[in-house]
């Protein structure tokens, strides 16, 4: 079987409205792919940047271990950011996802967010309340299906840094 | 006289801890750590160590903590998994001569052969309460983390809450053997700076 190594990190992020982030995050890949070792996902520290200070720093660690038996579902990287206010309430603030680069090597990715939108009234109400818009189906995040009628807003940028090994391609005449 | 197949691949790693930018901070020392997984021998160079104590100059360049330190380590692997990572933790020695945490950072060394300038962010944890944070600031201890590689982990970190603290830089260079005859790709990287 082919083998891919995902080693790097979820660097941080910049360019959202709200401090005190965190993370949660994970891979989805196809079914004929297999995670041999490694954790698919996770959640990061919140990292309370100081005053004045516009990114904040996750610095997770990614390593992960694949085995494929086809190519077909090459893995993809999901990220929901989320906000912790001083009482300790989370809110999303942002979705984003991002293929794993094809190509073996080292490689600078940054991934744009967005966030659901919501009707005036729930504006309003998170406002008041907390509480944003979130999506029902999470899977709408990386899958290629419809976003038809779903209103967003951009979000900030996710920095990552990832390095990609694969083994065994050449056995099976897989360009790289 | 290269072999057609190999047992194992080689990983030789050189460069230098350059400098830190901790703005809150004016003579700090570096200590560094080298992680790895189990599919991995350490065969040559210190895997630890701890710097010299430097202090910023206004000559300096841009009022950086300049350690110029080297790091020079050898492994040989029979896997990726597990690829090393550099553990850095920046501590300052205050008034009364006691180490204060100044922060933690943590990077996968490259996984490819080139030269790199890796910007390591900086970030050091908060105080699990207000109380502890009493404690803390009346003792002039802040916190620190109990397993010192534990910003090489991933899991575990939902109840951690941090504060960036800065950046430093590490200039790495890579030179890995055998990798294409063990059946992994060769990938060159050029010099990337990942700024936050």
């Amino acid at each position: 079987m082919a083998e891919l190594h995902i080693v790097g990190e979820i660097v941080g992020a910049s360019g959202f409205e709200e401090r005190n982030l965190f993370c949660k995050w994970g891979l989805e890949a196809g079914s004929m792919w297999d995670v041999v070792e490694g954790e698919a996902g996770g959640q990061t520290h919140c990292c309370y940047p100081p005053e004045g200070e516009p990114s904040v720093v996750w610095s997770h660690p990614v390593d992960v271990h694949y085995a494929a038996k086809s190519l077909v579902g090459w893995p993809k990287m999901w990220f929901q950011v989320w906000h912790m206010d001083d009482h300790g309430l989370k809110d999303l603030c942002g979705y984003g996802f991002c293929h794993v680069p094809t190509g073996p090597g080292m490689h600078e990715v940054e991934v744009c967010t967005w966030c659901p939108e919501g009707t005036p009234l729930e504006k309003l109400q998170a406002f008041f309340v907390g509480g944003k818009p979130r999506l029902k189906y999470e899977e709408v995040i990386h899958s290629p299906g419809d976003r038809f009628r779903l209103a967003t807003r951009a979000a900030g940028v996710i920095k990552l840094q990832l390095g990609v090994c694969v083994k065994d391609f050449d056995k099976y005449n897989v360009a790289h | 006289m290269a072999k057609a197949e190999a047992s194992f691949f080689t990983v030789i790693v050189t460069g230098q801890i350059e400098f830190a930018d901790i703005p809150s901070c004016d003579n700090a020392y570096c200590k560094y750590a080298i992680v790895h997984g189990d599919d991995w021998t350490h065969l040559d160079g210190p895997e630890d160590g701890i710097s010299q104590i430097t202090r910023k100059t206004s000559s300096g360049p841009e009022q950086k903590l300049v350690w110029n330190f080297p790091v020079e380590v050898t492994y040989k692997a029979t896997n990726a998994f597990g690829w090393p990572q550099l553990i850095l933790s920046v501590y300052e020695i205050d008034a009364m001569g006691r180490d204060i945490i100044k922060g933690y950072g943590c990077v996968h060394l490259p996984i490819a052969s080139g030269n790199f300038v890796r910007t390591v962010p900086l970030y050091k944890p908060l105080s699990a309460s207000i109380a502890q944070q009493f404690i803390n600031w009346a003792t002039g201890r802040p916190a620190e983390f109990s397993n010192p590689k534990f910003p090489a982990m991933g899991e575990g970190r939902e109840v951690t809450r941090v504060q960036s603290t800065g950046h430093a830089s590490v200039a790495l260079n890579v030179i890995t053997k055998d990798m294409a005859t063990f059946g992994y790709s060769e990938a060159k990287g050029a010099a990337v700076r990942v700024a936050i």
